[in-house]
């Protein structure tokens, strides 16, 4: 060294000479000492940081690495150790030996004895950081020495210290042959959180800092993050304990309160649960304690939750909306697909929808046993039958309503209750579908609920209401299945409707279709607007025939006024008009006309043969009506008086028989029949309206009798009174009623027949246009071509593809390796 | 930079507010002495130029209770003044170094610098030193550096090794003649080892075989310090060493290769007599590859 003495002075400090390393030592680890005593106040950083920087320098930071990390291990071992192993008082060493701890002490015992323990080893484990954060500082250049030198597997000397925690206090036991502190630890924890459950209080913050211990230690000096001491040491004993507890509680539950207070219960534990994690434990853990409070609470106990007394079904049966609300949070928090009460939900709906149904039978049904065994005299049978069938429109009516109230109540339930869930509409939807099409009946009686509607129901209400009614009505239609059938009775109904002006409106009545346009598209209103559309012609062509007899100039006030609706034969179902049991042929017997009817019908038929030639009009007298003048000598307190009667055409031929008679001229049954040519059945029951019911008694029939029977004799009654102007023959069986077993066979196998020719229609022309199909193919496609109409019978799709083979539409490709068929053009 | 001392210290703004500061004492709140100088600086500068002064001073320790507070610190004066003068003004100034050697000086400054973590001024006189080793125009001066590297920073960081160790390489013959630098050597079987290293990695400038580089910071040099078993080596490696006959590829390959490996086992004499066949060899290497 070539430097001068002086400067040689003043680089003390530089090239020391060689450190005695146990001297320097000796200093430090007084000095450790004195910091773990918390004295560090006494100590001088500068001293240590040089003493710690010249040992380093000297090339033994290693070593000095080595006598902190045993220095740390003395102290922890003796000093900590010791203090903590002495608060584990009996109440603890009972609570964590046995498993009778609970009992064996009492709670006051164990919470004093618990906090005081965890108390002393909060507070030994942060001394102990305060102390390892001073020793670091004043070791800071050998921290950063080791930077260089370690092979990095070595932590740094505060992990160390804090693996050494770990290992000299957790790991060790109470005493020979005792439990671990950290399963002391544990246990004590979690008594505590169960006083918390059982409602009692604890020092929530003292816990805390002990799991924030746990969370900041780990298995290994490797400190992987999975193998944070909280979560093996702590977290899976947390889990399976709470498991046991609630697996425990849930049952108590069951058996002891209703499904409302269980469902208030299980969610305030879900909440409690998470709330301890925050302020207790670990939000880490939030998630799992979550998992399984709702596995022991509600994925294992949803089940016999749903199915209890106080259930589900108690909750819709009495409109425990919050309740049913309840439940549907539970589920969903562990099930998206609310499985369970999905399930309950549809059996209950199917359940009351079953029961509608049969309300509907029973109420049908039962009249015509009481009927049949009663057979006193035709004419009380007679009005048996009318009676039920008068009941049977009844429980249509009833049925379409209690459906729709079924519907309605399930829909709101589900709005307020379930969160307006899409899983849930959807089951409901078909569950309300099933219950629809399980009923035979239903497109007939939904048909006449809207043919009532049509008819009454609408008539004091606002625009806004019908819309609504009519809604609803769609709303029925939208889950049925059979629509082909439902049109044909929408028909049936209609055409009544409008030929016997039943309609309230016929605007309405054009909303329907337009609504049923949008709902089931145009094919299927295609024909229901033809029926509208014969209606205004027909008046077009009334106007037109009138203004064509003036022109004519033949002015007579006597002259007989006719109204003609013109209709297409294939678009109304006129069958509608006939009654059971009567064929077309019969229904078409040629009536004789007196002269000035006779007139203008063959006036008619000339002028319509010239607007619309090679067209056939037939008439249907069945269906026609007729206004009169009738003038009775003692109507009015026995003063004449002139009234306005309306009746069918029957009627009117009948009346108009006796206008050229004397009052005391009788016609017998049978002149009237030959006559007017009128079939026996339409007479007899015109004859009854006209000589039997009370207020239309024009005739008067001889002998007295409800009855019609052949050689009965009928006078014109000049007796008759009425202050009523217009009077109305009433035509029995009119109206629209539910059809009787023989008409329902009927409209069944017009409605087979129909489907037939829609199958076979959709079958060639979807062999049209793929030319060959194997046959699975070929139903499948069938299948969806038509599911808009009705759901065919697989059957009857075959029947209609062998007709079709044997029409040579189709034929069978032989060799092919699956039934195919091919399109024969 | 050095005129602007001025009471009027606003003129230049906070960097000249700073240094009129450490000239005025102006509310320091500590004083440092050392050697019997003191100084009076302030905390929140010290805070934030070094975590140990930072550590120092916010701690439970005496230095940070003590309300009217002197440390004395045991440092080299010269270098602890360059350290103040760095955290005020941000600067190297080897002013402080007087009549010494400035190229020892920026081993002390380096060495004080790393002590109190002060990175900006270790970089600064690691930079010094390396400028200055460039051109020396001293020997002597060299190797006294030398000396100073080895005996008072810290053994495992190399920063200051890797800036001499061309140098070395570079004047190795003349430096070989001189007693004082054998001394050096000698003593410091770490720089040994990487003068060697060195050696082996000029003769091919992609060698077929990488041979573990001996770092100076790898536990090797533990052994090789504590090493007294004697080596020999095989008769082709020791030809090779004096510097005789041709060598083919793979001899020059094995010699490498011996001397990384079983280097660290040397003895004293034979570094040296390993490490002038070295410059003999580098030398013929050199004359080969011109030719």
């Amino acid at each position: 060294m070539v430097l001068p003495r002086r400067k040689a002075n003043r680089m003390q400090g530089l090239n020391v000479p060689d450190v005695d390393f146990e001297t320097t030592w000796g200093v430090l680890e007084k000095a450790f000492l004195e910091i773990h005593t918390k004295n560090a106040s006494a100590l001088s950083f500068e001293e240590l940081y040089r003493n710690a920087y010249k040992i380093v320098l000297k090339k033994k930071g290693e070593e000095l690495y080595h006598k902190v990390a045993d220095f740390e291990a003395r102290w922890l071992s003796s000093e900590v150790r010791t203090k903590i192993v002495a608060t584990i008082t009996p109440p603890l060493q009972l609570l964590t030996e046995g498993n009778g701890g609970r009992l064996l002490s009492s709670t006051a015992e164990r919470r004093t004895a618990g906090e005081n323990f965890l108390r002393t080893l909060k507070q030994s484990w942060e001394d102990h950081g305060v102390c390892m954060g001073m020793l670091t500082d004043v070791l800071m250049y050998m921290v950063k020495d080791r930077v260089y030198c370690t092979d990095h597997r070595q932590p740094s000397i505060f992990a160390k210290a804090m693996g050494l925690f770990r290992d000299q206090i957790l790991r060790s036991f109470d005493r020979p042959n005792g439990t671990m502190l950290a399963e002391c630890l544990t246990k004590v924890i979690l008594d505590q959180i169960q006083m918390d459950r059982d409602g009692e209080k604890i020092d929530q913050h003292l816990i805390k800092a002990n799991v924030y211990m746990l969370e900041g230690l780990y298995q290994s000096d490797q400190e992987v993050e999975e193998e944070k001491l909280y979560l093996k040491m702590f977290e899976p004993y947390f889990l399976e304990t709470s498991a046991a507890f609630y697996r425990e509680e849930g049952e108590r539950l069951l058996k002891e309160s209703d499904a409302g207070t269980y469902c208030k219960e299980a969610k305030r534990r879900i909440d409690e649960e998470s709330d301890r994690c925050r302020s207790t434990i670990s939000e880490a853990t939030t998630s799992k304690i979550q998992r399984v409070v709702e596995d022991e609470l509600i994925r294992h106990k949803m089940k016999g939750l749903i199915e209890m007394d106080s259930g589900v079904q108690y909750m819709i049966d009495n409109d425990k909306l919050y309740e049913l609300g309840l439940v549907f949070e539970l589920e969903a928090r562990v099930d998206p697909r609310k499985g369970e009460l999905t399930k309950a939900i549809v059996k209950i709906v199917q359940d009351m929808g079953l029961a509608i149904n049969r309300t509907a039978e029973v109420t049908s049904a039962a009249p015509p046993t009481a009927a049949a065994q009663d057979d006193a005299g035709e004419e009380k049978q007679k009005a048996g039958a009318a009676r039920q069938i008068n009941q049977q429109t009844v429980a249509a009516l009833k049925w379409v309503e209690d459906v729709l109230a079924l519907k309605e109540r399930f829909d709101s339930i589900w709005k307020v209750a379930f969160n307006s869930d899409q899983t849930i509409s959807t089951a409901l939807t078909r569950s309300i579908a099933d219950v629809i099409n399980a009923f035979g009946r239903s497109s007939e009686y939904i048909s006449l609920f809207i043919d009532e509607n049509m008819k009454k129901g609408i008539r004091d209400k606002t625009e806004i209401e019908v819309d609504a009614t009519l809604e609803q009505a769609i709303m029925t239609l939208r889950y049925l299945q059979d629509k082909d059938i439902f049109e044909t009775y929408y028909k049936k109904h209609l055409c009544k409707r409008l030929l016997l002006k039943k309609s309230q409106s016929i605007d309405v009545e054009k909303q329907m279709i337009s609504k049923m346009k949008m709902e089931l598209g145009n094919s299927f209103t295609l024909k229901l607007e033809a029926m509208f559309k014969d209606m205004t012609l027909s008046e077009d062509l009334t106007g037109g025939y009138r203004a064509h007899v003036t022109r004519l100039g033949q002015a007579d006030a006597k002259r007989v006024e006719l109204s003609i609706n013109v209709l297409t034969s294939m678009t109304w179902p006129l069958e509608a008009f006939r009654g059971a049991g009567e064929d077309e042929r019969e229904g078409r017997s040629n009536l004789i006309f007196p002269g000035s009817i006779e007139r203008i019908k063959t006036g008619f038929e000339r002028f319509y043969a010239e607007k619309y030639s090679g067209r056939k009009l037939t008439w249907q007298t069945n269906m026609g009506d007729a206004d009169m003048k009738a003038t009775f000598p003692k109507s009015r307190n026995g003063r004449p008086m002139t009234h306005d009667i309306n009746c069918s055409t029957y009627g009117m031929l009948i009346l108009l028989l006796f206008n050229d008679l004397r009052a005391d001229q009788p016609l017998s049954l049978e002149e009237i029949q030959t006559k007017t040519n009128i079939r026996e059945s339409d007479l007899k029951r015109n004859l009854q309206s006209l000589a039997v019911a009370p207020k239309t008694r024009f005739l008067v029939k001889e002998p007295m009798s409800r009855e019609i029977k052949a050689g009965d004799k009928f006078y014109y009654n000049d007796n008759f009174s009425s202050k009523i102007i217009k009077i109305k023959v009433g035509v029995v069986s009119a109206g629209n009623k539910v059809e009787g077993d023989k008409e329902r066979k009927e409209t069944e196998k017009k409605n087979n027949d129909s489907r037939g020719f829609a199958i076979e229609a959709a079958v060639v022309r979807i062999m049209k246009q793929r030319k060959d199909l194997s046959h699975a193919q070929l139903i499948t496609e069938t299948l969806t071509v038509l599911s808009s109409q009705f759901k065919p019978d697989v059957n009857m799709i075959k029947k209609r593809i062998e007709s079709l083979i044997e029409r040579e539409y189709l034929e069978r490709i032989e060799d092919a390796p699956v039934p195919s068929y091919k399109y024969l053009a | 930079m050095d005129g602007i001392t001025s009471s009027n210290s606003r003129v230049g703004g906070l960097f000249n507010g700073l240094k009129d500061l450490l000239t005025s004492g102006r509310h320091s709140d500590l004083t440092i002495t050392c050697s019997g100088e003191s100084f009076k600086v302030h905390k929140v500068l010290l805070d934030a130029a070094s975590p140990v002064f930072s550590k120092m001073l916010s701690g439970p320790f005496r230095e940070a209770v003590e309300v009217h507070g002197i440390i004395e610190l045991h440092d080299d004066l010269d270098a602890l003044q360059a350290l103040i003068a760095h955290i005020y003004h941000d600067n190297y100034d080897d002013s402080f170094a007087g009549e010494g050697s400035t190229m020892c000086f920026a081993v002390r400054v380096y060495a004080i610098a790393d002590k109190y973590e002060v990175t900006k001024l270790q970089s600064l006189a690691a930079d010094k030193l390396k400028s200055l080793s460039k051109k020396p125009k001293d020997h002597p001066e060299f190797i006294a550096a030398l000396n100073l590297i080895n005996g008072c920073t810290n053994p495992n960081d190399s920063t200051l090794d890797d800036i001499v160790l061309p140098q070395i390489k570079k004047n190795l013959t003349t430096l070989l003649q001189l007693d004082d630098f054998k001394e050096h050597v000698l003593d410091n079987r770490a720089l040994n080892l990487e003068l060697l290293s060195m050696l082996g990695e000029k003769e091919s400038p992609k060698p077929t075989i990488e041979p573990p580089r001996a770092q100076p910071n790898q536990p090797s040099t533990y052994s090789l310090a504590n090493s007294t078993s004697v080596n020999t080596y095989p008769t082709p490696v020791l030809q090779i060493m004096s510097g005789a006959g041709e060598h083919k590829p793979v001899e020059r390959k094995a010699l490498r290769v011996a001397r990384l490996v079983k280097d660290t086992r040397l003895e004293r004499t034979e570094t040296l007599s390993i490490l002038q066949a070295g410059a003999t060899y580098e030398r013929w290497y050199t004359d080969v590859q011109g030719a």
